[in-house]
């Protein structure tokens, strides 16, 4: 009962995660769950295609295309299969080309903050000291705050934009990391190993740098992948405010913002865009969840 | 009070005084507000002039300094766009979100528990396996998508509830239900763990050996040591009500602290922003605090 | 009339095509008043026997053979009839005392939770509650009742559990490892405890445990459990006076004694084998030194060597003194 309430929080919800039992899975038992692999890969290479793969721009304003119902509806038109918005621009098209600002940004936030942190969580928990706990400070400082604070205070020095908006996702995540890898590294350097390497004279950094970390990675991987899909819903909510990316660049999130005022007659402009982040979320965690059960032992499964 | 309660309180504190600091930079470093407040006629003199009258020719450590001080007093300065004084702007707009987010929550307890507590009782039957999808669902829907979604359902389609504004209790039901959709999620999740962790342990099989009854067992002796983490939660809980609490303001055009500060932000009216912020973070750790203090208090083996 | 009669117990789990059995053809019988000790290592099955006799087994253990417990058939009772009778004439508790009780609820309520279960309508009390603990010999118990688990030590908590387990002097008690988790000097008490129980209410008692000590302490007869089976039984005096199935006499030889102002320690050689790798034949015949080829070929049947003396083997003919350690074949 001495953990800080995020620590038991996350250890909970670490758990609740590992008992949801997701519905797709593969015919092979240990396979990734099958839906969420392909929608993973869409996204992939919508993200790296970009609009090179659709037959508009997302910028492509046609004015005769305006308000198209998707294709099946009576006045669709095959050529704009989810149908167009207020401007003639292909649905279909802003959203491959939202899927790369998604990823874009998600990744980014992943990626560098996931290092920045893990290079923190493994200063504070394994060369600790006055600097660790200064660090692990630092660390508790802002996980204490909701993300939502943090955000509108980052931006509101930074402006909107999607470069801000990466870096205010970078210094609102890496924490998590940081405490993540905290806690493995402080566990991990108790180990027999790790006590044999100081006797034979390493020095400590290789040590932390080459026995320590790598046997962290897991734990990192699993809340990398289980990030992703997180990064992807708070930079869309960013967005969906008008904080993040800004037009004419597309984002799910603006996508969203604009179509709010033809709620009344343009109902697929609502739907797919949300539609699509709540698959590429769904399929992150799915894809996380099934990594945990593979490669954490304590997970329970 | 235990040791380790006075820590928190010290910690909690230490986390908003540096907030305080960070947000005094963040606004400061950035630019110069008064050319923006002033507008493009303003003369030097005129810049000059509001520079001292609101003290900003002072060194930026004594300019802290001042502020701090009047933060504490809960003098947060005056609205750049609205010549009103920040915090009379923010608190009202708090009150709003509070209730909004308040009455979620009590909805998400009485959704979420319940639902957690039946997926728990049959870890592998029917009801649990929906409790998990309705959680991975929660979790993953945006939620102001779903918000859309219910607007454009009710509102727009069917006509029965308003679609924006603040009133009657019908203002509140598209917003309430955004948010209690996903707060009771998580919670049935967690309130399905621990309750599934609990009617594993010891004390619970012991207890079903000399034969009590299921009812007690589950209702009395595993729910009351599950429901611990859950209170902690709660506190964390309420952050991201928060969150979602500021999108859907925006969908429903509800005037509470997300509308405001996210205006604030789009006129870099700075006094706002920082009263927003920090009164937000003050309430929020406060109620953690509270959460904390309630958790502890519930259990024996923490109190001495 | 046996107080309890066990015949051919099984307990098996996993695919039905593939199972493995925990328990196998157990056959035993307590009575009245009488201390039974049931020995063997972790994995010989005697605990998960026991969970049987309560019927607390997951519903994925499948549970076959004959129990008849106080002329009642305990397999064909409906879950309302055990839970009237667990508890009441049939307890047991568990290894782990220190996580046994609930945490939340003092000692006190969880008492009086008992007593009232036991005696209905008669809105038992902190008084009662506080009589129950003094009959365990726990010491100034009007204020333990009012403290809480974690306050306890783990011989108190032992105690709160037999006498939460006794309370209305159940006509058998089934104790699973009382004593693993406590001190040595601890144990001498809770074994005494049981043998006062045994005394005052007449209640038989079956302990579970790996200690021989505990076993030749204070328990009538012994019940030794090899890989799910019991493979020797008889009175106690009998059992490790006489011991005739190689295992036993390993075990008992394996008891660290002191020779010569030395202390001598014996093991038996290899492993207890899977549960799923076992053969036909008999399961400890690869760490017999007696063993034969038909010991590995032949499921060995049960022979009466003594009174009441049964051992499972193909050797064991009641003649002291043959397959003692170390003698000729």
């Amino acid at each position: 009962m001495s953990e800080s309430p995020d620590a038991r929080a996350t250890g909970l919800l670490r758990r609740l995660r590992a008992i949801a039992r997701w519905p797709l899975r593969l015919a092979r038992k240990d396979g990734p769950p099958a839906l969420a692999t392909l929608v993973c890969a869409a996204l992939f290479i919508a993200a790296l295609c970009g609009t090179a793969i659709t037959p508009f721009s997302e910028t492509h304003i046609d004015f005769e295309s305006v308000m198209l119902p998707p294709a099946w509806e009576a006045e669709g038109a095959i050529l704009h299969p989810l149908g167009t918005d207020q401007l003639g621009r292909d649905v279909l098209s802003r959203l491959v080309a939202g899927a790369q600002v998604s990823l874009l940004v998600a990744g980014a936030a992943v990626i560098f903050g996931g290092v920045l942190g893990t290079f923190v969580g493994l200063i504070a928990g394994y060369f600790g000291g006055v600097t660790g706990a200064l660090l692990n400070r630092l660390t508790e400082a802002f996980l204490a705050l909701p993300f939502i604070l943090m955000a509108l205070a980052l931006v509101s020095a930074l402006g909107p934009g999607l470069w801000n908006i990466i870096i205010v996702m970078i210094l609102t995540n890496w924490a998590r990391y940081a405490r993540l890898v905290r806690s493995e590294v402080i566990s991990i350097k108790e180990r027999d190993f790790v006590m044999l390497a100081r006797i034979a004279g390493v020095s400590r950094v290789t040590i932390a740098l080459r026995h320590v970390l790598p046997n962290a990675f897991n734990s990192v991987a699993i809340l990398a992948v289980l990030d992703v899909g997180r990064a992807m819903m708070l930079e869309s909510a960013l967005s969906f405010l008008g904080l993040g990316v800004q037009p004419p660049s597309v984002s799910w999130g603006v996508m969203l913002a604009d179509a709010k005022s033809f709620m009344g007659f343009a109902w697929w402009l609502a739907l797919f865009p949300g539609l699509v982040i709540f698959l590429s979320v769904l399929s992150f965690s799915a894809l996380g969840d099934w990594l945990q059960s593979r490669l954490d032992p304590r997970s329970g499964l | 009070m235990p040791v380790f309660l006075l820590r928190r309180v010290a910690e909690a504190f230490a986390t908003l005084f540096v907030l305080t600091f960070v947000i005094f930079l963040l606004a400061r470093l950035v630019g110069d507000p008064v050319p923006l407040v002033l507008g493009t006629e303003a003369t030097q003199q005129d810049i000059d002039f509001y520079r001292r009258q609101y003290g900003l020719d002072q060194p930026l450590m004594l300019q802290y300094l001042s502020f701090l001080t009047n933060v504490v007093q809960g003098d947060f300065g005056v609205s750049f766009r609205y010549r009103v004084s920040a915090i009379g702007m923010v608190l009202p707009a708090l009150w709003a979100t509070f209730k909004l987010t308040g009455i979620a929550m009590l909805l998400s307890l009485g959704i979420g528990v319940p639902l957690g507590i039946m997926g728990s009782i049959r870890p592998r039957g029917m009801l649990a396996r929906a409790v998990d999808w309705y959680a991975a669902a929660g979790e993953s829907i945006p939620s102001f998508w779903f918000a859309l979604m219910l607007m454009l359902v009710f509102a727009v389609t069917l006509g029965v509830l308003p679609s924006s504004g603040f009133g009657s209790w019908q203002h509140y039901v598209l917003p309430v239900t955004t948010l209690s959709l996903f707060s009771s999620a998580s919670l049935a999740a967690l309130t399905r763990a621990n309750m599934v962790s609990a009617l594993q342990s010891d004390f619970v099989k012991m207890e079903r050996n000399l034969g009590l009854p299921e009812s007690s067992i589950v209702f009395r002796h595993a729910l009351r040591n599950a429901s611990l983490p859950i209170i902690t939660f709660l506190g964390l809980q309420f952050g991201v009500l928060l969150g979602g609490a500021v999108v859907t303001e925006r969908v429903f055009a509800w005037p509470g602290i997300g509308q405001v500060m996210v205006e604030a932000i789009f006129t870099r009216d700075y006094p706002v922003i920082q009263a927003g912020v920090l009164v937000t973070a003050f309430c929020f750790m406060l109620i953690n605090l509270l959460v904390d203090i309630l958790a502890t208090l519930l259990d024996p083996r923490v109190r001495q | 009339m046996s107080l309890l009669s066990v015949r051919a117990l099984s307990v098996e789990f996993g695919p039905r095509g593939k199972p493995v059995a925990a328990v196998a053809g157990a056959s035993f019988h307590v009575e009245r008043g009488e201390i039974v000790g049931v020995v063997g290592e972790s994995g010989s099955g005697k605990s998960t026997m026991c969970s049987a006799l309560m019927r607390s087994l997951p519903d994925s253990a499948r549970v076959s053979g004959d129990v008849v417990f106080d002329g009642q058939p305990l397999m064909q009772l409906s879950a309302a009839q055990m839970q009237a009778i667990r508890g009441r004439d049939l307890a047991m508790i568990l290894q782990n005392p220190m996580t046994s009780l609930d945490p939340l609820f003092t000692i006190g309520d969880q008492a009086i939770e008992v007593l009232r279960l036991r005696h209905p309508g008669s809105h038992a009390g902190e008084k009662q509650a506080v009589e129950l603990l003094r009959k365990v010999r726990i010491t100034a118990p009007e204020m333990r009742v009012r403290q809480y688990p974690h306050q306890m030590s783990g011989g108190m908590k032992q105690r709160i559990l037999t006498a939460f387990a006794t309370a209305a002097s159940p006509k058998l008690l089934i104790a699973d490892e009382p004593t693993t988790a406590l001190d040595a000097t601890v144990q001498e008490e809770i074994l005494s405890l049981f043998c006062e129980i045994r005394d005052s209410a007449q209640t038989a008692i079956i302990i579970v445990t790996h200690d021989l000590g505990v076993v030749r302490r204070i328990s009538d007869r012994t019940i030794v459990m090899y890989a799910g089976r019991i493979v020797e039984s008889g009175p106690t005096r009998s059992v490790f006076g006489n011991p005739q199935h190689p295992y036993t006499q390993g075990l008992i030889g394996s008891m660290p004694r002191v020779v010569d102002g030395r202390v001598e320690l014996n093991s038996i050689p290899g492993q207890v084998p899977r549960l799923d790798q076992l053969g036909s034949g008999c399961a400890f015949a690869e760490r017999c030194q007696h063993a034969t080829d038909r010991c590995s070929r032949a499921m060995p049947l049960q022979r009466t060597i003594g009174v009441q003396h049964d051992v499972v083997c193909w050797h064991g003919d009641g003649t002291p003194g043959v397959w003692r350690e170390g003698a000729a074949a």
